[in-house]
């Protein structure tokens, strides 16, 4: 194993990620190279440190009497649990993605959320386009394809999402599109159009027909606050969009408008 | 919340809470732990995991089986991203030049941290605890799941609902940033 494969794979063979024999690999070239040795002991004394030095903390019992406090219930009844699900092979991914450095995008065969038809579909549904917004702008990087060419981005989601993004070029109304990455919504995953405008972003999550919730018609024309947030529905030809902003709801309601008449 | 008038009554929501005790409370201090070093808050911390608790009877139904760690933790993450929202109040969240600047650059300490922290720090934590603690949040969180939580790639890409190659490299540079921070105190 040559030094740039070796040393890309150390930390994953630190941290117990690699199968046996490709971490023997990685072990027998350690065993031949003083750099990539010194970064190991590096790590090993990083983690030793840690261990030894940083306090781990444990929930007060004052916490753990708050929640013996009974539950007022609320959600609808319980679903037998189904069969346990097995996290896929950790290995195989990892590799292809590392060494093909495709990994973008390439994540994650479910995630947890509300299951189901819930009480307000529609508000779970806001709730999830909310909380995707966030995760995304608390991230290092809130695109996974960094791109204004509307003709790239389009197709790095082929096969990635279940409806494709429309390729809509907004740039002379003042949104200039930055890339997409993909997002879950429920449990699905689906193409998120990243766009900027000013210093604010705007992620346009494009979702299935089919969606829990999306029929809500409540914030079709206008749009809806939540968190602070600003969300607008509108229909882009054949496809259904929620954007969601920190944009005041009168922008954003100019941006859907824009989408909507520019198809 | 309101209290059910559903038909399914109580019992189905005592049947949820006990399933759900047994799946986090074996898990409560890890929540904690994670949180504190989020929020730099006792009385914070303990808020949002109550909260969490919350939801994750809420959304019970949407545990189907695996690892119930990975899951609570994941409840417990959303929650405090939320109480951060919130906690923010009408402060817009960060643009993406600020998130990206943010990943490029060592940044200070979070400017939330009360003088009374920083002395709790320097007399029972020695100074690599107290450079964790100064990690943008992003990056703490990942050395926290890896290293104290001791979850694997996959787990951290489910939980943070990102790629695992994006789990590589960005604990590949919380690392790098700790490791380089921790250098040059020893040395000064
Ligand atoms: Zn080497």
């Amino acid at each position: 194993m040559d030094c740039r494969t070796a040393s890309m794979l150390l930390q994953p063979c630190f941290d117990g990620e690699l199968d046996e024999g490709t971490a023997a690999s990685v072990r027998a070239h350690i065993a031949a190279c003083a750099d990539c040795a010194r970064e190991m002991a590096a790590l090993q004394a990083l983690r030793d440190a840690m261990k030894r030095s940083v306090p781990r903390y444990t929930a007060p019992q004052s916490l753990r009497d708050r929640l013996k406090q009974p539950i007022p219930s609320a959600g609808p009844a319980a679903a037998p649990l189904r069969p346990a699900r097995r996290f896929p092979p950790p290995w195989l991914a990892i590799a292809a993605s590392l060494l093909l450095a495709a990994s973008l995008g390439a994540g994650l065969a479910w995630r947890w959320g509300p299951a189901g038809p819930a009480p307000a579909a529609s508000e779970l549904l806001l709730h999830d386009l909310v909380s995707s917004h966030l995760r995304a702008v608390a991230a290092s990087s809130s695109v996974d394809v960094l791109s204004s060419d509307r003709h790239t981005v389009r197709p790095w989601f082929a096969g990635k999402v279940e409806v494709a993004p429309p390729a809509i070029d907004l740039s002379a109304q003042g949104f200039e599109l930055v890339g997409g990455r993909v997002d879950y919504v429920g449990a699905r995953r689906v193409a998120v159009l990243v766009y900027k405008h000013g210093q604010h972003v705007i992620d346009l999550f494009v979702l299935p027909e089919d969606t829990p919730g999306m029929t809500g018609g409540e914030a079709t024309a206008g749009a809806v606050m939540r968190q602070g947030l600003s969300l607008v529905h509108r229909r882009v030809g054949d496809v259904q969009a929620w954007a969601v902003s920190d944009l005041d709801s009168k922008e954003l309601a100019a941006f859907g408008d824009a989408l909507a008449g520019a198809h | 919340m309101i209290p059910s008038s559903r038909s399914d009554g109580p019992n189905a929501t005592d049947d949820k809470v006990s399933r759900i005790e047994a799946l986090v409370l074996p898990h409560l201090d890890a929540a904690y732990n994670l949180v504190r070093w989020l929020a730099h808050s006792e009385q914070d911390a303990a808020d949002i995991v109550h909260e969490a608790f919350l939801r994750a009877v809420r959304y019970a139904d949407s545990f189907q089986g695996g690892n119930a760690r990975a899951w609570w933790l994941a409840i417990v993450r959303s929650t405090y991203l939320t109480w951060v929202s919130k906690a923010t109040g009408s402060r817009a969240p960060l643009s993406l030049e600020e998130v990206t600047k943010a990943g490029d650059e060592d940044q200070p300490a979070d400017p939330g941290r009360s003088p009374e922290e920083l002395a709790h720090w320097s007399q029972c934590a020695d100074m690599l605890a107290e450079l964790l603690a100064a990690l943008p949040t992003g990056f703490r969180e990942i050395i926290l799941l890896r290293e104290m939580e001791e979850l694997s790639y996959r787990e951290i890409a489910d939980l943070l609902q990102v790629p695992v190659g994006t789990v590589m490299s960005r604990l590949a540079r919380a690392r790098e940033m700790l490791r380089r921070a921790w250098a040059e105190r020893r040395a000064g």
